[in-house]
């Protein structure tokens, strides 16, 4: 059990509704320091609301939320310890690079000096330090955004779809960035994104997001220790099939796709065996195997039924 | 607050919005003074009755030119969602109000110094004999106090700034009726003239008035200025972004 004081984002039953629809629905999430916590969802499910209330750009119809243990309402000094970057990196169009990251730099207070030549070659923007950020690629654009996110050394990171635009490299570097600063530096990360390949990558935690329900927090290890393994069965009759399995063989730890295909998490039955009860009973079996869930198809079954992107 | 504004004022580098707008009333006003001097074969003949001309021109192109101004200042903030950064930095949303509020403030008053310096040079030109220090002192105390009195009418444009978001002409479009209303006066009756902020300006600026009604255009002004700001922070609180 973690203690309380090492949540650095703690929200409980935080609800959010714009007219009569409620985007946010009862979101209780927890981030443990030094984490990376992976918010994962389709467009529209709420991530970007859930990064802005944290943010104190929106407000929440109900809930609370916990930012180092505080609420941020009664002790707004705590978003001076978060970086972040929410939906589209945002700067002054004619600024240059380097102008934008100084006024924001001014508006931050407690940074070094040189924060703003760190930053830019952190992320490798020093070439083009001088050029208008309207001249940007969207790439460029995004690592500003980073560089910005970064420039007073927070404690926390909140991080929409950072790596949206970038480029294969550029992805694989930030990866890495984010990798070194928690493990190096101890930092906090709450990530959002559609990419589960992504996420899977970097995060320790992962909380699923449909709807605007937080349908599941947990581990990433243990999600891959749970699902490890399944016996993949396609039949000819998925009805009786499943019957057979509940009534006979007792077994409830199962899914169902569209392909007439069960994947049973059960291995309390051999494989063979529960072929040989299908056969028995005339239900016809076209493939059978062993297998393994990605997180793709962990999210397909979470969200019931329903992909990523 | 400090580093808002330097942070304000460091937004303002390559920005073409503010030189443009004062330009403008420079010129115009400029403009005005070489007409009566060059153009108009006849003109005011007593200084005391040009100069009422002076503060309703200076005090309509100042008002028309804030609309513009404060509808860059924040319109933009919400168009390039630099607000995000901005507020998430963070800043306070009274502090990133004020921020605004002291850069249109000091727009304001850099351009109308200037406009004060190029009437009293027309005043003096126009009217060499009769003008002297007694129509310069005139010009210079009551174009301020009409225009800092307009200024405070005008901040309601925050509200609506606040209010538009993205969409840039509803500020405009007030920024102009404000205008209106000010232009109108003279011709308004008295009794809602001195009630109604933005001709209560004029009233206040360009008449003797008793204590009652003295009190009750400044009242007036004064009210229009803070409920103005106190609703725009109301409204920006509430706001989600």
């Amino acid at each position: 059990m973690v203690a309380m004081e090492q949540f650095i984002v703690k929200t409980a039953a935080l609800s959010k509704q714009y007219n009569d629809q409620l985007v946010v629905k009862d979101v209780s999430m927890a981030i443990p320091k030094g984490k990376v916590y992976g918010l994962l969802g389709r467009n529209g499910a709420g991530k970007t609301t859930i990064m802005k209330i944290l943010l104190g750009l929106a407000g929440a119809s109900a809930g609370e939320v916990l930012l180092f243990g505080q609420s941020p309402n009664k002790h707004p000094e705590v978003y001076s310890r978060i970086g972040n970057i929410i939906e589209t990196p945002s700067f002054y169009p004619y600024l240059s690079g380097r102008e934008n990251l100084k006024v924001f730099s001014k508006l931050k207070g407690q940074v070094q000096k040189d924060s703003v030549e760190k930053a830019l070659k952190l992320v490798d923007l020093t070439q083009a330090e001088h050029k208008r950020f309207a001249n940007y690629s969207l790439g460029m654009k995004q690592r500003l955004g980073i560089a910005n996110a970064l420039m007073n050394d927070p404690e926390l990171l909140i991080l929409d779809e950072p790596t949206n635009g970038l480029d294969p490299i550029g992805i694989a570097e930030i990866r890495k960035l984010l990798k070194e600063l928690t493990e190096v530096h101890g930092k906090t990360i709450l990530i959002s994104s559609h990419q589960l390949s992504e996420i899977e990558q970097i995060a320790d935690i992962i909380g699923i997001l449909h709807n605007g329900e937080l349908l599941e927090e947990c581990d990433l290890e243990k999600i891959a220790q749970h699902n490890q393994r399944h016996i993949s069965i396609t039949v000819s009759d998925i009805h009786q099939a499943t019957r057979l399995l509940e009534e006979n063989l007792h077994l409830t730890n199962y899914t169902v796709d569209g392909n007439n295909t069960i994947k049973i998490f059960d291995f309390s039955f051999e494989p063979q065996e529960i072929n040989r009860i299908f056969g028995k009973n005339g239900i016809e079996v076209s493939s059978l195997f062993i297998g393994s869930v990605n997180l793709e198809e962990h999210f397909r079954t979470i969200t019931g039924g329903v992909g990523i992107a | 607050m400090r580093k808002v504004i330097s942070a304000e004022w460091m937004k303002l580098k390559h920005n073409r919005i503010f030189a443009v707008c004062s330009l403008l009333t420079l010129f115009a006003s400029a403009f005005m003074v070489f007409k009566d001097l060059v153009i108009v074969e006849s003109p005011i003949e007593d200084y005391r009755f040009w100069l009422p001309t002076v503060y309703l021109v200076v005090g309509a192109l100042l008002s028309i030119m804030s609309g513009f101004i404060i509808t860059f200042l924040l319109q933009r903030e919400y168009e390039d969602r630099t607000i995000n950064n901005v507020l998430t930095a963070p800043t306070s949303r009274l502090r990133f109000l004020l921020g605004k509020l002291a850069i249109w403030l000091i727009w304001y008053v850099g351009t109308l110094i200037g406009v004060v310096i190029i009437y009293t040079i027309g005043g003096w030109l126009i009217y060499p004999d009769t003008f002297g220090l007694t129509g310069t002192k005139s010009l210079v105390t009551t174009l301020l106090k009409y225009c800092l009195l307009a200024f405070v009418a005008a901040i309601p444009l925050l509200t609506v700034s606040v209010m538009q978001r993205k969409v840039f002409y509803p500020t405009i479009m007030i920024a102009l009726a404000f205008t209106g209303i000010q232009m109108f006066a003279v011709n308004m009756p008295y009794k809602f003239a001195r009630i109604i902020p933005w001709s209560a300006v004029v009233v206040q600026s360009l008449g003797e008035l008793p204590f009652k009604d003295d009190l009750i255009t400044l009242g007036s002004i004064f009210l229009t200025g803070i409920i103005g700001f106190v609703a725009a922070y109301w409204l920006f609180k509430k706001q989600d972004l």
